[in-house]
């Protein structure tokens, strides 16, 4: 009785043994794996901030001219990045942009900027900008580029965002 | 027996691969929030009257947690049903296009995880 009694013991403690030792290498496993993806994507943004210039970033984002009607979540916009497809406009209005055409753009529910010589329709923009919206509606249907430079100018992220909105170049 | 070791195997592998899913798009939104923040839906900033920056901060925060969990091995039915709920809404959100189709992929194949995973020994 006594003997079965250390060998049901002996069994359990195996098993223990086992199961801790199983853990603890799928913890260390995971852990691996969470440092090494949160150094590579850091290491990859920090590359993409260094190496990527204005013109690449710009060319990058200009597949999402249309940001209201896109649909894509934040899973797509790091992946696709990296493809440059030429802008086409979006807009019967955007072969024809003027100074006068975007005055009329000036609200809420339409809110056209320009900004260093491009038209951006920042509409979708609004209830997004982590500055609030008054920021984005003080630009609506006039020249934003002294309050956009003043306030982002040099700022690759924001240029990066403000491209993906763009609908033409002002004559 | 050799099933079940085929089945073990292939849930392995299918937790590390969407561990390092969540675990790259996680880390990418607390590194690059700006990049993310336009495309947090209107819904959602409505819903938990928060900035839509600090919605992809939780959000990433979410994500990097349940990605870690997963790969270790660590609650991983119940994270892997939550994951794939919180990807059933992004594909609802995206609609039927090719990311959307993608996106519909990836969440049942969270499913299949919160399915099978029978955690070993």
């Amino acid at each position: 009785m006594l003997l079965i009694s250390a060998v049901t013991h002996l069994e359990a403690m195996v098993v223990v043994t086992y199961y801790g030792v199983y853990m603890k290498k799928n913890i260390i496993i995971g852990l691996s794996i969470v440092v090494v993806i949160g150094i590579f994507v850091y290491q990859q943004k920090q590359s993409s901030l260094i190496q990527g210039s204005p013109e690449n970033t710009e060319a990058s984002m200009t597949d999402e001219t249309t940001p209201i009607e896109e649909t894509a979540t934040p899973t797509d916009m790091a992946t696709e990045s990296a493809e440059v497809i030429p802008v086409e406009d979006p807009t019967p209005e955007a072969a024809g942009l003027t100074t006068a055409t975007v005055a009329l753009h000036n609200s809420r529910t339409s809110c056209w900027t320009i900004i260093n010589g491009a038209v951006y329709d920042l509409t979708g923009w609004i209830p997004k900008h982590p500055g609030g919206e008054q920021a984005i509606l003080q630009l609506c249907g006039i020249d934003g580029s002294a309050k956009y430079n003043r306030q982002h100018g040099g700022g690759k992220k924001q240029a990066t965002i403000l491209a993906g909105f763009k609908i033409g170049i002002l004559e | 027996m050799q099933d079940q070791k085929h089945i073990t195997t292939a849930t392995t592998v299918l937790r590390l691969g969407l561990a390092v899913v969540f675990l790259w798009f996680g880390f990418s939104q607390l590194f690059d929030g700006v990049s993310w923040v336009y495309w947090v839906p209107e819904w959602a900033v409505s819903l938990f009257h928060l900035p839509p920056a600090m919605i992809v901060l939780a959000n990433g925060i979410f994500e990097v947690v349940a990605g870690a969990l997963l790969a270790m091995n660590v609650w991983v039915r119940p994270i892997a049903f939550v994951l794939a709920v919180h990807f059933a809404i992004i594909t609802v959100d995206i609609g039927p296009d090719a990311v959307g189709v993608r996106d519909f992929g990836l969440t049942l194949a969270t499913l299949a995880l919160a399915l099978l995973n029978k955690k070993a020994p």
